[in-house]
């Protein structure tokens, strides 16, 4: 096995050497008294799967469960909708608005409520 | 009420918050950690775990009508929570990538702990690097535990693709740790 053999190894079963089947280990182990850059691989692989094994940080599953709960009757709120500066039916609002400063739409006041509402709300439509 | 996924789904299924707080209690945990681990960005990890579990509220009386229960419950929130991620992931607004601080491991001393602080931080900067699938597929198999066919099931890919993308994620994280050691 060479360097670049050994290299496959880690990528495609990892830095344990327990997941190394047989007869690759034994060669991976004779490799590894010779090559200073395979140690060096290997302990980097094994760096990484230690960090990855690191605890996950704590996490408070309450409000999880009581916003989900409510949301049977509610409808859907996108991830991340509050980030969202500009929508479409923002978009239809203002056009409607530019219309009425040139004239060229003669809105209703109920046409009017009713684009406004609809962009401060955003889209009622589920996009799920 | 039984205790199982499958006794606490039914009684979701039948509008029972009491149940459905100790399905979240149960996997919330491991999905927040497995959103965590995709986007890099708590807030947005929990925006995630959230939409998993309203969707799991929304369609449990779905669940019972179809035969479809608990016993695939965990898999069917994997599955969500991952592609909820990845989606979140490829928007073209970039999330920032957290450097929340671990809590201090009391085996270690201080220097040590430092090291241990900093070479996490370099992983969580080579992760941000790794395609939205390769980031999955390590996040199902070292955080969840997951087998080579159950991450495959998860990322709704084949068991083959699945194994690629960890070999290339394995890769692009071992080449990022040698050169940081160097």
């Amino acid at each position: 096995m060479n360097d670049e053999e050994f290299h496959s190894l880690l990528d495609e079963l990892g830095g344990d050497p327990i997941r190394w089947p047989e007869p690759r280990r034994q060669e991976a182990q004779a490799l590894l008294v010779q090559s200073a850059q395979a140690c060096a691989s290997l302990k980097a692989m094994q760096a990484v799967e230690s960090l990855l094994a690191h605890p996950a940080p704590a996490f408070d599953t309450s409000r999880i469960a009581a916003r989900a709960a409510q949301a049977r009757q509610a409808p859907h709120r996108r991830i991340g909708a509050a980030a969202r500066k500009v929508s479409f039916a923002a978009l239809g609002a203002l056009a409607l608005a530019a219309g009425i400063l040139v004239g060229m739409t003669p809105p209703s006041d109920t046409a009017i409520i009713g684009s406004v509402q609809t962009a401060l709300n955003g889209s009622t439509g589920d996009v799920w | 009420m039984g205790d199982t996924d499958d006794a606490l789904v039914l009684e979701v299924a039948r509008g029972d918050r009491l149940a459905f707080a100790r399905l979240v209690e149960r996997h919330g945990a491991r999905l927040m950690a497995l959103a965590m681990r995709i986007v890099g960005n708590r807030a947005v990890a929990e925006e995630i775990v959230q939409e998993a579990f309203t969707r799991a509220w929304v369609q449990a009386p779905n669940w019972q009508q179809k035969g479809e229960m608990g016993r695939a419950f965990a898999a069917w929130l994997s599955r969500v929570t991952t592609n909820l991620a990845i989606d979140q992931v490829r928007k073209p607004r970039a999330l920032p990538i957290e450097d929340a601080p671990e809590p201090p491991d009391p085996d270690i001393g201080a220097e040590d702990a430092v090291i241990a602080s900093q070479k996490l931080a370099r992983l969580r900067a080579a992760l941000a690097t790794l395609p939205p699938r390769q980031r999955a597929a390590i996040a199902l198999t070292y955080d969840q535990g997951l087998s080579n066919s159950e991450g495959a099931a998860a990322l709704g890919t084949s068991v083959g693709a699945f194994e690629l993308l960890l070999v290339r994620a394995r890769r692009a994280l071992r080449i990022a740790m040698t050169e940081d050691e160097a």
